[in-house]
């Protein structure tokens, strides 16, 4: 009986240690991987898809595999379709002046906001990676994608379950062992 | 994930063949005394080593947090092994110290170059 008692104490002691160092770091959030992709970009190839936001980002392209650029944490992205008889592709090199008066001064159209970009999870969350589909309309401003693929890491659940299963069965053994 | 799991059986093997050399009865009691032991202390100490390193604030030496780490997985198997294979304290420590000091090196250099010798299951 004094063993069984031990073993629990130590068991006890031992998820006891994970949970405070566990509590330790949880604070450490990382970034996961999100990418953004607009699903019927070939539908309209007489358009060009730049991203833009707020503040501080860059003027980008996206490339006809309709994957939409990521930019610095904070920004707000937002992506507008320009004809391509209008489109001025210096605006993507051109850091110097913010855009928006290049925007007014043509037939621009917002087809997605609020994109999603970066995002940060504790890292005992098993979701690692995103996919967000848009499926785009030139006369609608989509603030959600239409879809998104989660990618889990379920290794957190293999580094938790394993002790508690290998802890249970040491138990029963030692039990049926005392008999 | 293959990687983790890998790591925990060929810890649980060499283990084994440590326990195997000290305790010479049994060895398929020493197989099951070695999935206990380190199925409890293995994927703790992964979990807690893995989620250090997402730590970017922390700025604790990995080296010597690897080393801690490894000292309380000897702490928590000594009273296990005596418990489980009835050694005296200073067997168990030797057990311990020898069994994870091996599975360490080993485990190191062999996860290390597994995916080189096993790439189909690294993808």
């Amino acid at each position: 009986m004094k063993k069984i008692t031990l073993l629990i104490v130590l068991g006890i002691i031992i998820f006891s240690f994970a949970l405070v160092k566990a509590d330790l770091i949880t604070p450490g959030y990382s970034p996961i991987s999100i990418t953004n992709k607009i699903t019927n970009i070939n539908d309209f190839p007489d358009y060009v898809f730049i991203t833009w936001g707020m503040p501080m980002c860059r003027v980008q392209q996206v490339g006809r595999d309709g994957i939409i650029p990521g930019d610095y944490k904070f920004c707000q992205l937002s992506v507008y379709a320009i004809k391509k008889t209008e489109f001025d592709s210096s605006i993507l090199t051109n850091v110097d002046n913010e855009p928006v008066d290049y925007f007014r001064s043509i037939d621009s159209k917002k087809v997605i906001t609020n994109i999603n970009h970066y995002e940060e999870r504790v890292d005992s969350d098993p979701v690692r990676e995103v996919i967000y589909s848009y499926k785009i309309e030139l006369g609608k401003v989509q603030t959600e994608p239409n879809k998104a693929d989660v990618k889990r890491d379920f290794k957190i659940y293999f580094y938790i379950g394993v002790p508690i299963i290998a802890l249970i069965g040491l138990i029963i053994y030692l039990k049926k062992r005392k008999k | 994930m293959i990687e983790v799991i890998i790591t925990l059986l060929l810890t649980i093997l060499l283990e084994f063949g440590v326990y195997s050399i000290f305790i010479r009865k049994n060895y398929k009691k020493n197989l099951l005394y070695s999935m206990f032991i380190n199925g409890i202390t293995n994927p703790l100490a992964n979990m807690f080593w893995f989620l250090s390193m997402n730590l970017q604030t922390w700025q604790f030496p990995r080296g010597l947090l690897l080393i801690i780490i490894e000292v309380i997985v000897i702490l928590v198997e000594i009273p296990l092994i005596i418990l489980l294979t009835k050694q005296k304290l200073w067997k168990a420590i030797v057990i311990s110290i020898i069994a994870n000091i091996i599975s360490f090196i080993l485990g190191f250099f062999i996860i290390f170059l597994a995916p080189y010798f096993f790439p189909f299951f690294y993808g």
